[in-house]
């Protein structure tokens, strides 16, 4: 099998190192960019499998490589790494097919964790889908082809599958959002906290609708935790 | 939330004096670790070599949401080392009895305050205890 190639593109040098020291010893190719700039040329010339973007970098920052890329047709794979304690701008990301977020720091098992998702989603047949995870895997992949009817099926299988767990819910709710009902969407994100009183995505979610005032900008797609933003320090 | 429980270890030093920082440097050097320093001064960060790799954050630990924000529910470690003693207690009074970090260790610059350590569970670790014994080994063993 050949390597899968990742583009890291983040400013820090600290976390570029840390990402590439984690991928590299499970057999991957690691190439760097320091900037969007880089990021773009780099990925404009030569095919990566996956790129991983930092969102908060100087000069071309994360959403808007993101938008270069699309508007010129690149249509990568991309995580998308958030700064601490900020919240995702997921459903701008979202729009523009990018659902995998993770939140620094995290640990290298994180990191390895979400590559293999992003990389195993490319290989899920519809046809042979079974489980709950390749059930809400598919959903996810639907969303970034923009088949949202189809996520949404699948989204609701995946529910039956698993009664238990609150990712479906919180990923009606962002689509809900998405397309401008908020009332459901609140419902979903409801149902999710019912579900697990803890599940950080949709407690940001449903805090972000109701009180703060509603603002498309913000939903939080879940998958990795995310924190709340640091609105009232010094 | 469970803890990451592979090989590595997931830590968070407060502090990036000289101390901190050469820790986190150190324990970054080590590929299956993932260190994380926070301080309130950014220039604190200057302090770590360039081969650091690990996350930094610029914060103040005693504020709960910061260590939040440093996922430490999801620590393996936590080590204190800024040069205030009672902080250092009180942030390791946090990671350990709110968060149950598994290994809490504080750095004491006042010896004499082991005791409320050892009370709460918390290893520590004092520098002016440590180089004095050094020294006096040094002094007996040269001693004429």
């Amino acid at each position: 099998m050949d390597m899968k190639k990742i583009l890291v593109i983040d400013d820090e040098k600290n976390i570029r190192t840390l990402v590439r020291n984690c991928l590299q010893e499970s057999a991957y190719e690691v190439d760097i960019a320091v900037n969007g700039e880089e990021g773009y040329s780099k990925l404009k010339e030569s095919v990566y499998d996956v790129a991983l973007i930092d969102i908060k970098m100087p000069g071309i920052s994360g959403l808007e490589l993101l938008r270069m890329l699309r508007d010129n047709g690149i249509q990568i794979d991309v995580v998308m790494m958030t700064a601490y304690g900020t919240v995702e701008r997921a459903v701008e990301a979202m729009k523009l097919g990018a659902i995998d977020f993770i939140s620094k720091p995290f640990t290298p098992d994180e990191i390895r964790r979400i590559i293999k998702s992003v990389l195993d989603r490319k290989l899920l047949d519809e046809s042979t889908i079974e489980t709950f995870p390749e059930t809400l895997e598919f959903a996810k992949s639907c969303i970034l082809s923009k088949d949202i009817d189809k996520a949404v099926i699948y989204l609701k299988k995946a529910m039956g599958l698993d009664l238990d767990s609150p990712e479906p819910h919180n990923l009606l709710g962002v689509i809900s959002e998405m397309n401008g009902d908020v009332l459901k969407a609140q419902q979903h994100y409801r149902a999710a906290i019912a579900l697990d009183p803890t599940h950080k995505a949709a407690n940001n979610n449903l805090t972000r609708t109701v009180i703060d005032g509603f603002s498309k900008e913000d939903a939080d797609l879940g998958k990795t935790l995310t924190e709340k933003p640091e609105g009232n320090k010094k | 939330m469970k803890r990451e429980n592979s090989e590595g270890k997931y830590i968070i030093i407060i502090g990036c004096g000289r101390l901190g920082a050469y820790l986190a440097s150190t324990l970054s050097e080590s590929k299956q670790n993932s260190v994380v320093v926070i301080d309130k001064k950014e220039e604190a960060f200057d302090r770590l070599g360039s081969s650091y790799s690990g996350f930094t954050i610029v914060a103040d630990a005693s504020e709960i949401e910061t260590l939040r924000n440093a996922k430490i529910m999801n620590a393996d470690v936590l080590v204190a080392t800024t040069n205030h003693d009672n902080t250092n207690i009180m942030i390791a009074q946090i990671a350990k009895s709110f968060f149950n970090v598994p290994k809490v260790i504080a750095r004491l610059t006042e010896p004499a305050k082991e005791k409320v350590y050892a009370e709460l569970g918390i290893d520590t670790i004092s520098p002016t205890a440590l180089s004095s014994m050094e020294f006096y080994r040094i002094i007996m063993e040269n001693g004429d």
